[in-house]
């Protein structure tokens, strides 16, 4: 407990999720997350960052996926395939990527909803208060049901519900999809905002690198269900095949023709 | 004027046993098909009580109720914990298989002679003339008394209370809720608590107003047409629907004979099924799931 600051809050070594016990989805995945640090997991579709962050998360019957092998570590605590309400309760909330809002409920309702894990009622005016700081709209849209929101309404909805929750740790599954560019900026920015304000810790899923490296502390990598790379977001950024394929500027842009891309595509190696 | 008091009290019987399935849908998707064994074995706690208090009405009810309860609860505990998260159709057999293996249990217990619990709560069943032409007995009027309490006390939770929120919150998104920190668990129980409370009472009732047999449990398969005129997850489309059915039900006593009137409620089912098989107030979507 020397600096508590690096603590380690989050680690996952090895972990394998298997569903409908057969088909594996994430292959060997470690990585840690340190207290308060913003860190980015990044990967195209289907790289297995949603699986992990539900895996972390927690699995419910119906999604009829288990973690067979390796462990989910959070404060030097087992987690893996515990049901999700146990692991909000740890402190682990998750933003899911959709279904993130409740529908039929208003905006007021959704946020009641959220099992807080500050006990005392009296904070209920607080934790009010503390939302509509941060998501002023939400508080003009009290009444809607979540259903009628807007793409960015419903995130910062999300966001606010999983605040309410208390968490040390904040899962957020694509912040930025289907989302515009300025709202993007904005909701990245709020995030930051609310780590530094709330001190919690954050594991950022995202297809958007550019977003994600703007506020993140460390990234990784991950493709094919594994981790194959990792770093500080300038050394994400520098790299010659992240830029190429995740932030869509590679140097040799002009002269390069379909054909080249898919055979570079082919022999793209990762190299730490 | 006799058929409009007769068309409410059995709207109001209709709507107190179809309250559980509904409640029971809405949190957990599954169609319980017990609930007509669940009425019945309502009936006979309180039958069993009244025996063992003796001439103490308000006690005898408590007791019941509470047994009621405990009953929905050990079955979603002891039975239907196990079948989360298995497929809806899978749900819904073992409350098939539920259902015969209450029945059985009862005739068991109770033997298939009919029971008047009435006499052992030394309670009588009067008749009230409340308008010229029409009369009701003592507890058809608490069956209605009952169904409207219950109504609103249920949907003033729904709409006011956190664990009213929680409910819809589950029923709506199990795994957002779950992710939010809800025990699933603990709500399913309580819909399931709720359930075999609200369809005890009806069966309670039932048996003081017209006696208690092991197939009492027709009634709660007759209110079945009712839930899905209505929709299967909607609580306020069960009420419009019970006046539908038991107005169905009535008129065919009255005019064309009572024996054509177990019949009714079929009837109203499969017209509303060709119209509009999501029900007066249901989700489309809903449909595919059963």
């Amino acid at each position: 407990m020397a600096k508590p600051k690096n603590e380690t809050l989050l680690s996952i070594e090895k972990l394998e999720v298997v569903y409908h016990n057969v088909s594996t989805a994430v292959l060997g995945v470690s990585f840690e997350v340190r207290n308060h640090q913003i860190v980015a997991l990044l990967g195209i579709n289907g790289a297995g960052k949603t699986t992990t962050l539900r895996a972390i998360s927690g699995f419910l019957g119906v999604d009829d996926a288990k973690v067979t092998e390796g462990l989910i570590q959070f404060r030097g605590e087992k987690i893996q395939n515990k049901p999700p309400h146990f692991i909000t309760k740890k402190g682990i909330v998750l933003v899911p990527e959709r279904d993130k809002v409740f529908e039929n409920l208003t905006v007021e309702e959704n946020l009641q909803v959220s099992v807080s894990l500050r006990k005392s009622r009296a904070s209920g005016q607080d934790f009010k208060d503390l939302i509509l700081h941060y998501f002023p709209v939400l508080g003009k849209v009290g009444n809607h049901l979540g259903g009628y929101l807007s793409g960015g309404e419903r995130q910062m909805l999300a966001l606010s519900t999983a605040l309410v929750c208390g968490p040390r740790l904040l899962l957020v599954d694509e912040l930025s999809l289907g989302l515009g560019p300025i709202i993007v900026d904005e909701l990245m920015n709020l995030i930051k905002v609310i780590r530094d304000e709330q001190q919690v810790t954050v594991l950022l899923v995202e297809q958007n690198a550019l977003a994600a490296l703007e506020i993140a502390d460390y990234g990784y990598v991950i493709e094919n269900g594994r981790i194959v790379f990792a770093g500080d977001p300038d050394r994400l950024r520098n790299h010659e095949d992240i830029k190429e394929f995740y932030l869509g500027q590679g140097e040799r842009e002009s002269q390069k023709s379909y054909r080249d891309i898919k055979q570079y595509r082919r022999t793209r190696r990762w190299y730490g | 004027m006799q058929i409009v008091v007769n068309v409410i009290v059995l709207a109001a019987l209709y709507c107190l046993i179809c309250c559980g399935y509904v409640l029971i849908y809405r949190a957990s998707r599954v169609l319980n098909l017990a609930h007509g064994e669940l009425m019945t074995i309502g009936g006979y706690f309180l039958f069993t009580v009244a025996i063992g208090l003796g001439n103490d009405p308000v006690q005898s009810f408590l007791l019941a109720f509470i047994f009621s309860l405990a009953l929905g609860f050990i079955v979603y505990f002891f039975l239907m914990r196990f079948m989360a998260g298995e497929s809806a159709l899978a749900s819904v057999l073992v409350t098939v298989a539920l259902g015969i293996l209450l029945r059985g249990l009862i005739t068991l217990i109770w033997t298939s002679q009919y029971r008047h619990p009435l006499q052992h709560l030394g309670m009588e069943n009067s008749s009230h003339q409340i308008v010229e032409g029409a009369v009701i007995s003592t507890f058809g009027i608490a069956m209605v008394i009952s169904t409207v309490l219950l109504y609103l006390v249920l949907f003033l939770c729904f709409k006011f209370t956190r664990w009213g929120l929680r409910m819809r919150a589950v029923g709506e998104n199990p795994i957002l809720a779950s992710q939010r920190g809800i025990s699933l668990h603990m709500y399913y129980a309580l819909s399931w608590g709720i359930a075999a409370f609200s369809v005890g009472l009806a069966g309670m009732i039932q048996a003081c107003d017209s006696g208690l047999d092991p197939d009492m449990f027709v009634i709660g398969l007759k209110a079945f047409p009712v839930v899905l005129v209505g929709g299967l997850d909607s609580l306020g489309g069960v009420i419009p629907a019970a006046f539908i059915v038991a107005l169905a039900e009535i008129l065919t006593i009255h005019y064309i004979s009572p024996q054509a009137s177990e019949v009714a409620p079929f009837v109203v089912l499969i017209s509303m099924l060709l119209i509009r098989p999501w029900g007066l107030f249901g989700t489309k979507e809903e449909l595919e799931r059963v």
